[in-house]
């Protein structure tokens, strides 16, 4: 029996049983498509952590007050009073592992240009910062020292921003926003981002010197973080211990029970901590699909059993004939490896588009690695060899003359 | 005459663990080249179970079986599937075509395993054995689309094709009324005039009668074998 034989017999074999034959390949092109498509999104979500970390900037370690949890920061009843500018100010001087230090305030607040307004996130901070985040602008410029350290009332603006106060092509360097309050005078808009981990717009930013955001938008003195930038990505661990050692200089700095009323973080922490989730989403995932593979190969063992008694007859009169029990076994091989590879070859098409749709949905980097496909592709085959070999052994253990006799 | 078929002290026991059937008990005869030799008997008495053995889809449980020979007894499953393929023709009384396949399909289906008959060549050869059945219009019918005698001609169509020495036939008149039923002999005789060796079982005394020699078979072994003196008798009838 050549090859072309071996096609041609399973081709109308599987032809003649069209609607039973589609809903086999259909559970292999489930099981193909979720795998491809996990992988796609797995490595996209990997992808964007990365880029997250990397726009989370350059060796950066933060201070937070109170006590961090996996839940978030857990801030006991008079933690803002354990961080304050003048601990930004001594870190900057007495730490030398570390070689930029801002302190940073948050506030949500409304903007208004014109006769258009937007809520945003208004962030005070020292010139610095700009280092930490590796902060650039598209136009204008970064906020001088002098500005940022000082009470200017000069401000730089996220793309987001841009797009929702002013016209599209528009000019805004030099235009005067109202911030909550307070007028200020945009002289920079900021490189994009893009989106964060959790999808949120990273873009969606006002940054305005410190005191200026303290004095005259919140009426305070506290902040709510401290981010430092460590000298070099090996002198991370030592930078955090300096940090901490300087913390716990501060008196009234242990609460009653014995814990730390503060918690140093660095960014690799952070970025291996939603890689392990991603990790584990992935691997999530990829088990579910795993499984679909899994049941579209037993789909296809099932089928082939069927057709195996069904054709009784005609494998006992191929027999009669003169296969042998290897040309038997063959031929339904290759049917079951056909059913598998189509479905293959559909669920790698239909797994592509899956992937895309995700993509453009989640707003992720989804790369359909050419590796995946192979491995798809491969696994498609190998599902196919794996559960039609059973049904083909069957079949070619059937007794020729009893087979003949089969009604 | 050398002998196609040589049966020494065949013995066929079934036992399936708790019935224990034997179907065939020292049976010995030969069949030389170019005989044509009914096997009849009643229901029962072991006709299908010896065709099985001469046509090397079963094996004897005991005594030996030499085909051509050719001693089958120690050969392997795949040796057997080979020697079915070059020296043996099947005719089943339920003429055992793939339902679904044009006539010439089926025909060309034994060649499939025959690696020395080049592709290219089936589709010629298996045309041409249609044709000898008169049935060259009918290449592309499906066996539904024909009558009883024309699906049994297709069948011995495909037996002959791969010109083997010997056809073995199980009731192939079984299914078919008087007039299918002598052109379907006229078929077989003709085939063994032209030197192939036929063996026939049937229960049709008409059947028989056409063949020289009738190993007549009870209960697993045989009661009679004679060559019939009434031959010439029966070619008589045969051309009225
Ligand atoms: N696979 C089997 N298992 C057990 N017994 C069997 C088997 N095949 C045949 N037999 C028994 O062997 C005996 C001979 O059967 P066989 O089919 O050869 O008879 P037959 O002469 O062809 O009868 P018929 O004219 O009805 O076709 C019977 O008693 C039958 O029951
Ligand atoms: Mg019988």
């Amino acid at each position: 029996m050549t090859i072309k034989d071996l096609v041609k017999i399973s081709t109308t074999s599987l032809i003649r049983n069209g609607v039973r034959s589609w809903l086999t390949v259909l559970g292999v092109i489930i099981g193909v498509a979720s795998v491809i498509a996990m992988q796609a999104i797995g490595n996209g979500s990997d992808e964007s952590i990365k880029k997250e970390v990397r726009s989370m900037g350059v060796n950066v370690i933060m201070i937070f007050p109170g006590t961090f949890r996996m839940g978030g920061v857990a801030q006991s009843a008079g933690s803002m009073s354990v961080l304050e500018v003048e601990d930004a100010e001594k870190i900057k001087e007495t730490v030398k592992t570390v070689v930029a230090v801002s302190p940073i305030v948050q506030s949500g607040q409304q903007i208004v240009y014109q006769t258009n307004n937007w809520r945003s996130n208004v962030t005070g901070i020292w010139a610095d910062y700009f280092t930490i985040k590796a902060y650039k602008v598209s136009s204008g410029r970064l906020l001088t020292e002098r500005e940022a350290n000082g009470m200017s009332k000069n401000c730089l603006i996220g793309k987001t921003v841009y797009k929702k106060l002013f016209p599209a092509g528009s000019n805004p360097i030099g235009e005067t926003i109202r911030v909550g309050t307070v007028p200020m005078k945009i002289v920079g808009v900021l490189e994009a981002k893009g989106s964060g981990t959790f999808g949120q717009d990273q873009d969606d930013i006002i940054l305005a010197p410190l005191k200026t955001v303290q004095k005259r938008l919140l009426a305070t003195t506290f902040i709510q973080q401290i981010q430092v930038s460590a000298k070099s990505e090996a002198k991370m661990t030592q930078a955090m211990a300096d940090i901490r050692a300087y913390m716990l200089s501060k008196p009234n700095i242990i609460s009653s029970d014995g814990e730390e009323r503060f918690s140093i973080r660095s960014q690799s922490e952070l970025s291996s901590m939603l890689g392990s989730i991603s990790k584990v989403m992935i691997l999530l995932l990829s088990s579910i699909a795993a499984i679909s593979l899994l049941v579209g190969g037993i789909g296809i063992m099932n089928i082939m059993l069927v057709s195996v008694t069904e054709r009784t007859r005609e494998i006992g009169l191929r027999m009669a004939l003169g296969a042998t029990d290897r040309d038997v076994k063959i031929q339904f091989l290759a049917e079951s490896i056909m059913l598998s590879v189509w479905g293959g070859i559909l669920g790698i098409i239909f797994g592509y588009l899956i992937s895309l749709l995700a993509g453009s949905i989640l707003n992720w980097p989804v790369t359909v690695s050419s590796s995946s496909i192979l491995l798809a592709f491969t696994f498609s085959a190998v599902v196919g060899i794996f559960f039609g070999y059973y049904p083909a052994k069957k079949a070619s253990e059937l007794d020729p003359i009893e087979a003949l006799r089969y009604e | 005459m050398k002998p196609v078929i040589q049966a020494e002290n065949l013995g066929r026991v079934f036992d399936n663990g708790t019935v224990r059937v034997e179907a065939l008990k020292d049976v010995n005869f030969t069949i030389g080249t170019g005989e044509l030799v009914a096997i009849t008997g009643s229901s029962g008495s072991g006709k299908s179970t010896l065709l099985g053995i001469l046509g090397c889809l079963d094996r004897p449980t005991s005594g030996n079986y030499i085909l051509d020979g050719v001693a089958v007894a120690g050969m392997q499953n795949r040796e057997l599937a080979a020697l079915r393929n070059r020296k043996i023709g099947f005719v089943f009384q339920s003429f055992q075509l793939l339902q679904r396949t044009s006539a010439l399909d089926n025909v060309e289906l034994p060649m499939l395993y025959n690696p020395s008959i080049p592709e290219g060549s089936r589709k010629k050869l298996a045309m041409e054995a249609l044709d000898r059945m008169g049935l060259s219009d009918r290449a592309l019918h499906k066996p539904s689309e024909l009558s009883g005698g024309q699906q049994q001609r297709v069948a011995i169509a495909r037996a002959l094709v791969s010109n083997p020495k010997l056809i073995l036939a199980d009731e192939p008149t079984g299914n078919l009324d008087s007039e299918s039923t002598a052109s379907v002999m006229e078929i077989l005789s003709g085939l063994n005039k032209s030197g192939t060796t036929v063996v026939i079982v049937t229960h049709e005394p008409d059947v028989a009668a056409r063949c020289r020699r009738v190993i007549s078979l009870r209960d697993g072994h045989i009661i009679t074998d004679q060559v019939q003196e009434s031959k010439i008798f029966a070619d008589a009838i045969r051309v009225t």
